[in-house]
């Protein structure tokens, strides 16, 4: 009895706070832009899966492999063809293979790097915001000092002396600088916001513990700021994977920017001028990548913006093509 | 303000301080083995550690830390393990990256709010051709603007340099794959003359700075004693007269001509890589400052619609977008040495890259010091800049990161 | 003063002595500050079992730095705030810490002035209301909401079902007030400090919620500690009024009293500010000078001096002049009465 009524008042919350989600969804999606970079994430992200399957099942393994393949009916580069689709490069390799290989991996170091972000971010900003002083001095100073260090320069430094760091750990080490930098100082500036409303005040009269005041009040706040900088983390980090392997830092998994570097260099060695169908294809993959996951971020910023919060009393004169 | 000011100053020594710090450890702890490692085929046991020893590599890591700090605080950063000092190893390269750095951030910066603050604004116009022109327009601008900002760097690079290779002979060729420095201002003019291309490329900078500031001052004057501003074209022909009329009354024309034409590519492409961010933060900031009362209060008065965009809104709109740069800083720097090393520019991120492949520790602790020492130099800037925009500031201490 | 001097015949629910709050102005980290504002500044008064303090003053005089205080959201500088109450003791509320003020909580709660900022607007009206039951540890679940809803009921929020599941913009100023109150109500505190509860509401909603909280004051026996600048306000709602100007207490005594005789210049300008709505009745208008200013390391005088139409150099010679029974329980602090 007791149990069942508990049940539908936790049913009810959870229906509620789909609401509260349903507000959020509504002011992200009026940015279209927003809408095209979900798609986009979700394409990716289903390349990404249904690869392996592709690989291991249907792709002729001598074919198409992205490292191991050599089509020996043709001379190579070759230009797209209805073998290859995109054509291959100049060792042979089938470039729509390598393009879709590249895929996970560069959604690893995203997801590690954009996780590692809003863990740090918010752990610094809230903790600073929340305990003020001499805490907040101390944190905020060396925030100053990461926003300092150029981070995909650090990332090519370390893929330089660490040829083996696996994209999980290059995701965790430009988490952490971009986390602790930027983000922090960000995430700490709107929880001071949000520290001189009164809701703040009335939980403590209430009897709450910092820590309940930190989960259940700050963290929420800025939960979409959190989410905004993961996005722009991800953007960050890809480019930045791109620059240690298109220094030639060449490392243990494929890699969009391996693929640019590499056809640079066989147009340098092999003198076959600029192969534009190998070249192509990664460039725009790149960018794509880091412009769907700006494009969510974008959507982001209208939910974190007090501003564009009450459509009805604030933005109803902004056209949509105003707000991308 | 001064006050203020003294605190920043104050404090981005310290956040440059640990900087350097945490870097000295980094780069020194994950680089294996030392500068010798390299010989070490070549060496016996005996003459590595003579060298070792006459390097000053064979004290223990905290005591280095110390010498290298005490060198430091008066200004010396130490020889570079191939025997110049890292001062002037440096001090020849720095110029080049100086050029890059802050004259694109300005035009960056400008073309970025220009564009921006144009693209909210409505056309004010009651035909529909010319507002739907101007939507369209808008619209894809920012969407050009996404693509620049996203684009992967190098390949920017690349793309640039093809077309003005193609299209202006300008570059002469692509040249990635070929480590080396680029046969740059082998010319006629630089022959029987006692200017170096770093001399001039420092007076480029700061003529550039001051004609933009003389510009500012000038319009904030128009703007307070006649309410009226120079457009935006006026402005770009009057800046780009000055500028150039300067360089000849000073007496280096030709040779600045040479520096920028050889810069070009350079800096085009770091342009282009870094406005995109401006124009879209600017757009929003503006589009959301048009429905402050404030606006309407001023067009209610009669102010001209040029003076109520450029002089009450686009004040405020800035706001938002120096704060965006404070964070953009690194990476934009970043930008500036993806550009060098890619289109062979020798500033810094030569001497950098070239030293961490040689090890030699000076050199890269020097590199890391100097960008650190750049961005925390554009951020006492911006600060400044921040101050003047922003009267809260003056009177409020908490500063510019309550603003953020 | 300590605990033990106070006799045990003192029935008052608390009592307020010598209380301080200076807060310092410039000053780091590294830096003592050079001068403070003496928000209050020794402030004395009680408030009885089922009764209320009304306390009234412009803004910036100090009056709702005494109430964040009062529910120890300020620690005070100096000064006791003794809370007499039936199941805990009596205790020091400037001093306890720790579990024992999470206890003490239990017993003293705050209604905020804005209520568009007092709820925590990405959390339901239920979260909001239930947040003292849960962070005390009160009740399961099932209780809570029982509880809950009885609160919702009884502040006029019915259906409770239909409220409870809101977000804050869903609902109106008043509505908002009214659950702010079911907020404060829920754990049974014995003392309520409202700062302003009605100001930033519709006029024609006020009367509504100003009846809602004299109900409920009767109901579960809470006692207000009513901040107010609203004369009106306060009559309406208190049984005492303390009048505060600068950090100090300037008059205290029962409503009518005070509004039929004030004493104080202060008190008398600020009666004679209130409209009449009567255009025959004459009354004379008395004058202050200047405005309010920050009470910054003031000088040792009266300070109303700068804008008192009585002052002389007695006032200006003279410390601030203690609060005094003049006849009657009516506490004045003035040289000239």
């Amino acid at each position: 009895m007791n149990l069942k009524q508990g049940w539908s008042l936790l049913k009810r919350q959870v229906s509620t706070i789909r609401r509260q989600f349903g507000h959020d969804w509504q002011i992200f999606a009026r940015n279209r832009l927003a809408i095209l970079g979900v798609i986009l994430i979700v394409t990716f992200g289903m390349i990404a899966l249904v690869y392996p399957i592709l690989r291991m099942t249907v792709f002729n393994y001598k074919l198409y492999d992205p490292v191991a393949g050599f089509d020996v009916r043709l001379p190579h580069p070759s230009k797209p063809g209805p073998e290859h689709l995109l054509g291959t490069d100049s060792l042979g390799h089938d470039v729509l293979s390598m393009l879709l290989a590249a895929t996970a991996p560069t959604f690893i170091i995203g997801i590690a790097a954009a996780v590692t972000a809003a863990c740090v971010s918010s752990v610094v900003g809230l903790l600073s915001a929340y305990y003020a002083g001499a805490v907040d001095a101390i944190l905020m100073q060396i925030a100053d000092a990461f926003l300092l260090l150029p981070a995909p320069l650090f990332m090519v430094i370390m893929g330089m002396r660490f040829p083996n760091l696996t994209s999980l750990e290059l995701g965790i080490i430009y988490g952490t600088i971009a986390g602790f930098g930027g983000a922090a100082i960000l995430v700490r500036a709107q929880a001071l916001q949000v520290m001189a409303k009164p809701f703040i005040s009335a939980a403590r009269v209430a009897g709450g513990s910092s820590l309940h005041i930190i989960f259940t009040h700050l963290l929420i706040h800025v939960a979409p700021l959190v989410a905004l900088q993961m996005m722009l983390t991800v953007t960050g980090v890809v480019v930045a994977d791109g620059f240690i392997a298109f220094f030639g830092f060449t490392r243990n998994y494929l890699n969009w920017g391996a693929m640019i570097y590499s056809s640079f260099v066989y147009s340098y060695t092999f003198q076959t001028g600029t192969e534009w169908h190998v070249l192509l294809p990664p460039a725009i993959a790149l960018s794509l990548f880091a412009a769907a996951f700006y494009f969510v971020s974008r959507g982001l910023q209208d939910i974190t913006d007090p501003y564009r919060k009450h459509p009805a009393e604030n933005g109803k004169n902004l056209t949509s093509w105003q707000r991308i | 303000m001064a006050h203020y000011l003294l605190k920043r100053a104050l404090s981005s020594l310290i956040a440059l301080f640990i900087f350097v710090s945490f870097m000295f450890f980094v780069t020194e702890i994950m680089i294996p083995g030392d500068f010798t490692t390299q010989f070490s085929e070549q060496l016996s046991v005996q003459q590595r550690a003579a060298l070792q020893e006459s390097l000053g590599l064979n004290v223990p890591l905290g005591q280095r830390y110390l010498n290298w700090l005490g060198n430091l605080s008066h200004g010396d950063l130490g020889m570079s393990l191939y025997g110049s000092a890292v001062t002037t190893v440096l001090g020849n390269v720095l110029p080049y990256t100086l050029l890059v750095f802050f004259i694109g951030t300005l035009i960056a910066f400008q073309l970025g709010q220009w564009l921006g603050r144009w693209a909210a604004w409505p056309s004010g116009s009651a035909d529909r051709w010319l507002t739907s022109i101007k939507r369209t327009l808008s619209g894809g601008m920012s969407l050009g603007a996404v693509i620049f900002y996203t684009a992967f760097p190098p390949w920017l690079c690349f793309l640039v340099a093809t077309c003005l290779s193609q299209h202006l002979s300008m570059v002469r060729e692509f040249r990635y794959g070929q480590r080396g420095r680029r046969e740059l201002f082998m010319g006629k003019i630089w022959k029987n003359t006692a200017l170096t291309p770093p001399v001039v490329m420092v007076k480029i900078v700061i003529t550039f700075v001051v004609v933009w500031l003389f510009l500012g001052w000038v319009n904030r004057l128009l703007a307070r004693k006649f309410h009226w501003r120079l457009s935006v074209g006026i402005q770009l022909l009057l800046f780009v007269s000055l500028l150039v009329g300067s360089w000849y009354v000073l007496g280096f024309g030709p040779w600045a001509l040479s520096v920028m034409e050889s810069a070009s590519s350079a800096l085009i492409t770091y342009v282009l890589l870094s406005f995109g961010e401006t124009l879209l933060i600017m757009r929003t900031s503006m589009a959301d400052t048009l429905q402050e009362d404030y606006i309407t209060t001023a067009r209610a008065k009669g102010v001209a619609e040029a003076m109520v965009r450029d002089g009450h809104a686009a004040r405020t709109a800035l706001l938002p977008v120096l704060s965006r740069f404070i964070v953009s800083f690194p990476y934009m720097l970043t930008g500036v040495v993806i550009v060098e090393d890619v289109l062979g520019w020798p500033g810094v991120s030569r001497s950098l890259f070239n030293s961490l492949y040689q090890q030699d520790m000076p050199v890269v602790m020097g590199a890391l010091l100097l960008v650190g020492i750049v961005s925390a130099v554009a951020r006492l800037a911006l600060d400044v800049v921040y101050a003047v925009l922003d009267p809260r500031i003056r009177y409020d201490r908490g500063g510019l990161r309550r603003a953020a | 003063m300590n605990a033990e001097a106070i006799t045990m015949t003192d029935t008052a629910l608390v009592r307020v002595e010598a209380l301080k709050k200076h807060f310092p102005v410039g000053g780091g980290l590294f830096r003592r500050a050079k001068s403070h504002i003496y928000a209050v500044d020794d402030v004395n008064f009680a408030i009885q079992k089922g009764k209320s303090l009304g306390l009234v003053g412009e803004s910036g005089c100090g009056k709702t730095t005494t109430g964040k205080m009062l529910a120890r959201l300020h620690d005070p500088t100096d000064g006791h705030i003794f809370l007499n109450d039936m199941e805990l003791g009596k205790v020091d509320l400037a001093e306890v810490k720790g579990t024992q003020l999470k206890t003490f909580r239990r017993r003293v709660q705050m209604i905020f002035q804005d209520p568009y900022e007092s709820l925590n607007p990405r959390r339901t009206i239920f979260d909001t209301v239930v947040e003292p039951l849960a962070v005390q540890g009160i009740g399961d679940l099932i209780e809570r909401e029982e509880r809950v809803a009885n609160l919702l009921d009884l502040v006029g929020l019915t259906p409770a079902d239909t409220f409870m599941f809101r977000f804050p913009h869903e609902l109106s100023g008043g509505q908002r007030q009214r659950v702010a109150i079911a907020r404060a109500l829920i754990i049974n505190p014995a003392f309520i400090v409202a700062d302003e509860p009605t100001s930033m509401l519709d006029v024609s909603i006020r009367i509504g919620v100003m009846q809602l909280m004299q109900e409920l004051a009767d109901r579960f026996a809470v006692s207000y500690l009513y901040i107010t600048h609203d004369l009106a306000v306060a009559r309406y709602m208190c049984q005492d009024i303390a009048v505060m100007y600068l950090g100090k207490l300037v008059e205290m005594t029962e409503t009518e009293e005070l509004l039929a005789h004030p004493l104080h210049p202060y008190t008398q300008a600020l009666i004679s500010a209130v409209p009449i709505p009567d255009p025959r009745v004459q009354r004379e208008a008395i004058d202050i000078k200047g405005g309010i200013a920050q009470p910054i390391d003031p000088p040792a005088r009266c300070r109303f001096y700068d804008r008192c139409p009585r002052a002389d150099n007695q006032c200006r010679d003279n410390d601030h002049p203690p609060l005094e029974d003049k006849g009657g329980g009516h506490m004045v602090a003035c040289y000239k009465v």
